[in-house]
C-alpha cells in the first residue's frame, strides 16, 4: 500500500491515470452511445472537415469520424486487454510451473520459449494471422501467442529467486501440495514485475492491432478500428487531412497514458534500475 | 574464451530446431493440398499426382522433414507461388533494399541514444533527465505507421520537399536514394531511439551506483573522464545485447514502414505474400529473418566479454 502512496504524490503519475480513465471512459461510452450510427453511410457528407454537427469530420463514405473513432476504442482496448490477458494466464502458468519444477519440464518450456522470443513479434503475429484467419479472434489469438514467451520468463526468473525462500518450504512442511504452493505462495510474489510486463504488453498490443488493422489483417471492415481508419485516410491524405491526424492522435494520447503509468510502475517496483519490461529483458540474457 | 563461444553457439540449436519445426508445420495446417495449389488446377488429377511426388507428399511426415530441413540448409526455400520465383534469391534481393533501409536508421539511433541514456543518468532527476525520458516516451508512443504518414503530409505534400513514397537504391543513384530515404529512416531512427536510449539510462544508473565510480571520484577524476573511461565501458555491454535484439524490431518495424512508403523490401515481400497466400514465400522469410536475427544475436553475445570480461568466467 505504501507503494501505491508513492505512486499518488507523482503528478506524472496522475496524468496518466486521467489519460487512461478518459480512454476508457471514451471506450465505454463509445459501446452504448454514439453522435452518429459509426457505419451509417451520408453520401452528401462525404469528407466533410471538422464542423459543429460533426467535430472531428467525415471520412470518405460520409461516416461521422467521432463516432467511428469511440466505437474503435471499444475495439482496440477490448483487443488488447485480451491478448494481455492471454498471455498473462499462459505465461504465468507455463512459468510458475518451469521455475518451481526445474529439470526436463523447465528446459522444454524455456526451450520453446525461447524459440518463439527468436521470432519478432509483429511478424510472428502477421504470418499467424494467415494460419488463424483475419479478424477479432486471429488477432487475439496471434499477438496472445506472440506475447506469451515475455511472460514466461518474466515469471520463471521470479519463481527461481523465490524457490529457496523459508515460507516456499514452509508450505511443503506443512504438507501443502504443489500446486497449491504455486497458486497460494509462489505466483502471488511475482505479480509486481507481472504488473509492469502487463502494462508493457498492452501498449505493445494496442501498438501492434492497430498495426495489423493498418496493414488489413486485423478486424475486418466495415467495423472501425483506429489502424484501420487510418489505412483508409492513406487515399484522401491530400483533401482530407483529418483523417490521418485524429486517429492517429489517438493511438498516440492512449500510448502515452499507458506508457507514463507503465514507467511510474515501474519506479516505484524497481527505483534502481527501470529496465524496461519487453523482448529486451537485459538482465535475463546476461545470465 | 573459448568455452564461452561454444555454449553460446550450441545453445541456437534447439532455438533453430523448433523454429524450423514451426515453420513446417505452419504450412501443413493451412487447409488445402499443397499440390493443387502449386498446380493452381483442381481436374488436372495426373499432374497433381505428378507434383506430389515431386514435392515429396506421399512419404512419411517425419521423412518430408528431413528433406525439407536439407533442402532448406542448402539454401533452397522453394519457389513463390505468385512469380515462380525461387523464394532464397528473391529474398536476398529484397533484404539489400531493406538493409538499406535499416542500416542508417540502426546506426543514427545508437548515436543519439548512448550518449543521451548516459547524459539522462548522470543528471538523473534533473530537468534535464525528465525532458529526455519524456521525449522517449512520447517517441515510444507515436505509432511509426502514423509517425510516417504525418511526414509524409507535412515534407511530401505539403512542403513538396521529399518524394513521398518509393524508392531508388545506393548503388544507382546515390542522390535520388538519399531522397527517398529519408522520411523512412527518421520513422525507424526515433522509434530505435527511445528504447536503446532506456536501456542506457538504466545501465548507466547502475554503474554510477557502483564502489569504483565513488573511488575514481574519490582520487579526483573529472566528471568527463569518469564518464568515457568507467561508466560507458561497464554501462554499454547491456546495450550491446539491446542493439543486438533491437535489429529483431527493425526487421519487423519495416513490414509497416516499407509498406507505406512502399519500399520492395522484405518487409513488403513479406506483407504481399500474406495478401497473397503465398506460403513458400511466407515460410521462406520467416526462416530467413530468424537467421539473421539469431546471428546478429549470437554477434552480439560474443562481443559481450570484449566489453565485460566478467560473464565469460560464469
Amino acid at each position: 500500500m505504501r507503494q501505491f502512496s508513492i505512486l499518488l504524490r507523482q503528478p506524472v503519475y496522475c496524468l496518466s491515470l486521467l489519460i487512461l480513465s478518459s480512454v476508457l471512459l471514451v471506450a465505454l461510452a463509445g459501446s452504448f452511445y454514439t453522435p452518429y450510427n459509426p457505419l451509417a453511410l451520408d453520401i452528401n457528407a462525404r469528407l466533410n472537415p471538422p464542423s459543429a454537427s460533426h467535430w472531428l469530420g467525415t471520412d470518405h463514405f460520409g461516416r461521422d469520424l467521432l463516432s467511428r473513432l469511440m466505437s474503435g476504442a471499444t475495439v482496440s482496448i477490448r483487443v488488447s486487454l485480451l491478448t494481455v490477458g492471454i498471455a498473462l494466464l499462459f505465461g504465468t502458468v507455463a512459468g510458475a510451473f518451469s521455475g518451481f519444477y526445474g529439470g526436463w519440464l523447465d528446459r522444454a518450456i524455456m526451450a520453446v520459449a525461447d524459440a518463439f522470443l527468436a521470432m519478432p513479434a509483429i511478424l510472428l503475429a502477421l504470418i499467424l494471422t494467415v494460419v488463424i484467419g483475419p479478424g477479432e479472434f486471429g488477432v487475439i489469438t496471434a499477438l496472445g501467442m506472440a506475447y506469451t514467451p515475455y511472460f514466461i520468463r518474466v515469471v520463471r526468473s521470479t519463481v527461481l529467486s523465490i524457490r529457496t525462500r523459508e515460507f516456499i518450504e514452509v508450505s511443503h512442511v506443512m504438507g501443502n501440495g504443489s500446486l497449491y504452493t504455486i497458486f497460494r505462495h509462489v505466483i502471488p510474489n511475482a505479480l509486481g514485475p507481472l504488473i509492469i510486463t502487463g502494462s508493457a504488453f498492452f501498449a505493445h498490443s494496442l501498438l501492434s492491432e492497430s498495426a495489423l488493422s493498418f496493414l488489413g489483417l486485423g478486424v475486418p471492415p466495415p467495423h472501425p478500428t483506429w489502424g484501420g481508419i487510418l489505412a483508409d485516410s492513406r487515399q484522401y491524405i491530400m483533401e482530407a487531412p483529418w483523417l490521418c491526424i485524429f486517429p492517429g492522435l489517438a493511438i498516440a494520447i492512449t500510448l502515452l497514458g499507458v506508457n507514463l503509468f507503465g514507467d511510474a510502475l515501474r519506479d516505484v517496483f524497481d527505483p534502481r534500475t527501470g529496465y524496461r519490461v519487453e523482448p529486451q529483458n537485459v538482465e535475463e540474457r546476461k545470465a | 574464451m573459448y568455452r564461452y563461444a561454444l555454449k553460446k553457439i550450441l545453445l541456437i540449436i534447439p532455438t533453430l530446431l523448433i523454429v524450423s519445426l514451426f515453420a513446417f508445420t505452419l504450412i501443413r495446417m493451412i487447409p488445402g493440398d499443397p499440390a493443387v495449389m502449386f498446380v493452381g488446377d483442381l481436374q488436372d488429377a495426373a499432374a497433381v499426382q505428378k507434383v506430389r511426388r515431386q514435392m515429396g507428399l506421399d512419404q512419411p511426415v517425419y521423412i518430408q522433414y528431413y528433406r525439407w530441413v536439407r533442402q532448406v540448409a542448402g539454401g533452397n526455400l522453394g519457389v513463390s507461388l505468385m512469380t515462380r520465383e525461387p523464394v532464397f534469391n528473391a529474398l536476398a534481393e529484397r533484404f539489400s533494399v531493406t538493409v538499406q533501409v535499416i542500416a542508417p536508421a540502426f546506426i543514427l539511433a545508437a548515436i543519439i541514444a548512448v550518449p543521451a541514456g548516459m547524459i539522462a543518468a548522470w543528471r538523473q532527476n534533473s530537468r534535464l533527465d525528465n525532458a529526455i525520458v519524456l521525449v522517449m516516451i512520447v517517441c515510444l508512443s507515436v505509432p511509426s505507421f502514423w509517425l510516417a504518414l504525418l511526414l509524409i503530409l507535412i515534407f511530401g505534400v505539403e512542403l513538396n520537399w521529399l518524394p513521398s513514397i518509393g524508392f531508388v537504391s545506393v548503388t544507382e543513384d546515390l542522390g535520388a536514394a538519399i531522397r527517398y530515404l529519408v522520411l523512412p529512416v527518421i520513422v525507424l531512427t526515433l522509434i530505435e531511439m527511445a528504447m536503446l536510449t532506456r536501456v542506457m539510462r538504466a545501465s548507466t544508473i547502475e554503474v554510477l551506483n557502483q564502489d569504483y565510480i565513488t573511488h575514481a571520484r574519490a582520487k579526483g577524476l573529472s566528471e568527463s573522464i569518469i564518464l568515457r573511461r568507467h561508466v560507458f565501458k561497464n554501462a554499454f555491454a547491456p546495450t550491446l545485447t539491446m542493439l543486438g535484439l533491437a535489429l529483431g524490431s527493425l526487421l519487423s518495424g519495416t513490414a509497416i514502414i516499407e509498406t507505406v512508403f512502399a519500399i520492395p523490401g522484405l518487409g513488403l515481400y513479406l506483407v504481399d505474400a500474406v495478401y497473397a497466400r503465398d506460403y513458400p514465400v511466407i515460410q521462406g522469410t520467416l526462416l530467413f529473418v530468424v537467421a539473421v536475427y539469431t546471428a546478429v544475436n549470437l554477434l552480439a553475445d560474443l562481443l559481450y566479454p570484449v566489453f565485460d570480461p566478467r560473464v565469460k568466467l560464469q
